[in-house]
């Protein structure tokens, strides 16, 4: 077959899409292994097109899956790797020293109700993410940056509520609370930092504005 | 892929190799050079060829680049530095584990027990 028109790579990204393939950096990649493979084969291109979807679709559901779980794991350790950097230590002081005057103005009883409240305000906006990734029609997804909430939403349910619960009754000296709430809060700022350099970094890679 | 359980092991070790022997390649023409040297012997499914090429990429083995071919993205990969030192190493013990697979299978004959 000759080479494939734009209107037909688009042919091809839709099937590609429509079995499931959501995110765009994989699918950019499935789209030119599907096009080039159809380019080999002769014949007219809307049967090789459903011909091959139809003998790979197995093979190319198995491979986003694989490729879904790698994404989650390289957005998780990005995201470790951001926590244990210079950047993280002094969002970290800086987080500590508004905590700490919170802490000397309104008391630790108030703290504790603001870092709450910081709390499900984060939350509310990782699980509106998940999901917005999970129900919308973006074609324009990336697989790291979207896998971040998801893979690190159970750890940041448990930092805020369960643990903040805990905390709370523990007898350990405010200043350990206080570094508790601001680590937490760190935290948050962290993924929001990582998902943004993800994001960036995806769309120069791909050309996509 | 032919075989799966005895090539899956090799699969990260074939694929640098052949990126060292070529510079850079994308998916399907790995696939297609792969099929081309084991004379059809040998066929990498997508399954099994993007998730090793993926994982490669994420240890910092391989370095990706995006170019626009034929009216579509196309991502090439090529081995970095530390790709380069692995595909020795992996080479070597591939080599090794071959050379000792060789002698299992079909060991030399003793010398003391020949007349």
């Amino acid at each position: 077959m000759d080479q494939l028109t734009h209107e037909q790579i688009v042919a091809v990204d839709k099937e590609l899409w429509d079995i499931g393939i959501k995110f765009l950096d994989i699918r950019i990649e499935m789209t030119d292994h599907a096009a080039t493979a159809i380019e080999g084969i002769d014949g007219r291109f809307d049967e090789n097109l459903k011909k091959y979807i139809f003998e790979n679709k197995r093979e190319l559901k198995k491979n986003y899956r694989q490729f879904r779980v790698n994404a989650s794991i390289k957005a998780a350790k990005l995201l470790f790797a951001n926590i244990i950097s210079l950047r993280f230590l002094a969002i970290l002081v800086l987080v500590y020293a508004l905590v700490f005057a919170e802490y000397k103005y309104e008391g630790l009883k108030e703290t504790s109700s603001i870092f709450l409240v910081a709390g499900i305000l984060f939350i509310s906006v990782f699980w509106i993410h998940i999901g917005y990734i999970n129900f919308t029609r973006s074609t324009k997804l990336f697989s790291t940056a979207e896998r971040l909430f998801p893979s690190i939403s159970g750890v940041a349910y448990l930092m805020v509520f369960p643990l903040r619960n805990m905390i709370d009754i523990m007898e350990i000296s405010d200043s350990l609370k206080l570094f508790y709430y601001a680590f937490v809060i760190s935290f948050y700022i962290a993924i929001g930092f990582t998902y943004r350099f993800l994001t960036k970094f995806y769309k120069s890679r791909y050309q996509v504005i | 892929m032919k075989n799966s359980q005895l090539y899956k092991g090799s699969l990260n070790t074939i694929i640098m190799k052949l990126l060292e022997e070529n510079g850079r390649m994308y998916g399907y023409e790995i696939t297609q050079k792969v099929k081309l040297i084991t004379a059809g012997e040998l066929n990498i499914t997508e399954g099994a060829l993007y998730p090793a090429l993926h994982k490669l990429e994420a240890d910092g083995f391989l370095d990706v680049e995006v170019e626009k071919v034929d009216n579509r993205l196309r991502k090439y990969y090529k081995l970095t530095e530390s790709g380069t030192k692995e595909t020795v190493n992996r080479l070597a013990e591939l080599e090794e584990f071959i050379r000792n697979m060789q002698n299992l299978v079909n060991p030399a004959p003793n010398p003391d027990l020949q007349f």
